[in-house]
């Protein structure tokens, strides 16, 4: 079992890992991050399983190491390197903001197909090896 | 009409660093020019609002000013604070509270990107974790896929900042006063593609007071001096719009927060954005103010290319915008900001604008703007 930066997002294994959200079964509204109950219907909402491709609605850079905190990437904090981060338009269900990996600045564009990916993300706070997520170009 | 407000007195205190003095301080000086300004004394007031994030409570400003049992009231909306504590006071006079009143803002911040309170903005710990808890990021998301969807180039960003220290260098009271160039901006380091550092506005000190007061008030007043508020319209963001600090977003979009109370704004006012003379927007960075100019309605999506490239949104220009420098040249004093603009409007409305005089304003618009998706659209007019 994975050790995920947060089981209200995250779930599944090494082969199978998926993005969680929300569902209301009355609205069809999705919440990600979920939350307790549908703000409309005020109804429990269902565990939904985004989809795992997408594509880049928009993006940007991150050239400064953000303040800690909220900031917790150890690896950022002792050596900050600039990251490219994005909005993902997830089959036009959602779009989440999530960091893009192995992109550069000359070869993202504005709807580049991207997939779901796992992160090792360590913890400063609590020192612990965490499994986050990402976005990459999906390989032809 | 009955139910009108006019400003009939504003002071600012010098935004940007000032060691030598608290918050609190600076507050005091911007209150007392504003008192002055109206011939006004702090005992002469029925009510006070006032906001401020890191610099104190607004209402420990009777500890200064004078302990007389003045109604004072504290808001606080993040950025838009200006906009809360105007609206807040406008609602005093309508509800009876008084009918003088006193608007303050005022702040002072370490210097640096702010520093993001998860809980209080109700945004999950992850999202700060991995790095997404920077309103930079939003505006520069915001403003590339603009570009993409509007055919704007970079070079229009670099236009906007050029003009922003082009007016802050004519401004007494503005904190970044000097000319930059087009490649000082272009080429200066990248924060958040595709801005680079002078396109961004940073967190500063600084503090705005305006006196409010009814039509009867008012008419003590020569015409030269008051100011009437035609709208002002507060308003929070609705599900479907891509605002700051939202770990996802509905894809079917609708209007922007902005837009909507652009819309309400210019309903009340019973007139159309073409008739507006001058404005000053929130410019948190230079695609700020670009894409804020089409959501109040002032130009088209996509039109803000030219109008850059012809210097029109210049203080000699067509739509002269952010004549004092705006947030680029003023710096981001949260609790002041929004009040910053306010008065910037009635100098220019009164004639008193010294080098950066525009051309016979008669209306004047500002928008201030403000996580998690809160915007204030005013608009002030000259009395004839
Ligand atoms: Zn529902």
């Amino acid at each position: 079992m994975n050790k995920f930066i947060d089981n209200k997002i995250l779930s599944g294994d090494k082969n199978q890992f998926t993005l969680l959200a929300g569902h209301c079964q009355i609205c069809s509204r999705l919440y990600f991050p979920t939350l307790l109950n549908c703000s409309v219907c005020e109804t429990d909402l269902k565990e939904y399983k985004l989809p795992k491709k997408g594509t880049i609605w928009s993006w940007t850079t991150q050239h400064f190491q953000p303040k800690n905190p909220p900031y917790d990437d150890k690896q950022g904090i002792e050596s900050f390197q600039p990251f490219c981060l994005g909005i993902i338009d997830l089959n036009n269900e959602l779009r989440i903001t999530a960091k893009l990996i192995d992109v550069t600045t000359e070869d993202i564009y504005i709807n580049m197909p991207v997939e779901l990916v796992q992160l090792p993300f360590k913890s400063f706070r609590n020192g612990n090896d965490v499994t986050t997520f990402a976005f990459q170009p999906i390989k032809k | 009409m009955k139910n009108d407000i006019y400003i009939i007195g504003v002071g600012l205190h010098k935004f940007g660093r000032t060691p030598d003095k608290t918050g609190l301080e600076q507050a005091k000086s911007a209150v007392n020019k504003a008192l002055k300004d109206s011939k006004l004394k702090w005992q002469d007031l029925d009510f006070a609002v006032g906001g401020s994030q890191d610099a104190g409570n607004a209402d420990s400003l009777i500890n200064k000013m004078g302990a007389t049992g003045l109604p004072f009231i504290n808001v606080f909306n993040g950025c838009a604070t200006g906009g809360s504590a105007m609206i807040t006071g406008m609602n005093s006079i309508l509800a009876g509270q008084g009918s003088l009143g006193l608007i303050v803002g005022f702040d002072k911040h370490d210097p640096g990107a702010f520093r993001v309170d998860l809980d209080k903005w109700d945004l999950p710990q992850w999202y700060g974790d991995m790095g997404f808890a920077l309103t930079t990021q939003f505006f520069a998301t915001k403003i590339n896929r603009y570009m993409h969807d509007h055919n704007i180039s970079e070079s229009s960003l670099v236009r906007v900042a050029m003009k922003a220290f082009k007016n802050g260098n004519l401004n007494e009271n503005a904190w970044r006063t000097k000319i930059l160039s087009y490649d000082d901006i272009k080429s200066s380091i990248m924060i958040n593609h595709p801005l680079t550092k002078y396109m961004f506005c940073s967190p500063s000190e600084g503090a705005a007071a305006l006196i409010i007061c009814n039509e009867e008030v008012a008419n003590r007043y020569p015409s030269n001096q008051k100011i009437k508020i035609k709208a002002c319209s507060f308003k929070s963001r609705r599900e479907g719009t891509f605002e700051v600090f939202q770990p996802s977003y509905q894809p079917h979009m609708v209007n922007t927060v902005t837009k909507d109370a652009a819309l309400d704004a210019f309903n009340k006012a019973n007139i159309s954005p073409e008739e507006i003379d001058i404005a000053q927007i929130q410019d948190t960075e230079s695609g700020a103010e670009i894409m804020h100019m089409a959501e109040l309605g002032l130009c088209e999506d996509g039109e803000q290319e030219q109008l850059l490239a012809n210097n029109e949104t210049h203080i000699n220009g067509k739509l002269p915008i952010n004549t004092d420098g705006g947030c680029l040249a003023n710096g981001e004093p949260v609790g002041a900001s929004g009040l910053r603009q306010i008065i910037e409007n009635v100098i220019q409305l009164r004639g008193q604008a010294g080098k950066r005089q525009t051309k016979n304003p008669r209306l004047a618009l500002s928008q201030v703007y403000g996580a998690p998706g809160i915007s204030c659209v005013s608009i002030l007019e000259k009395v004839q």
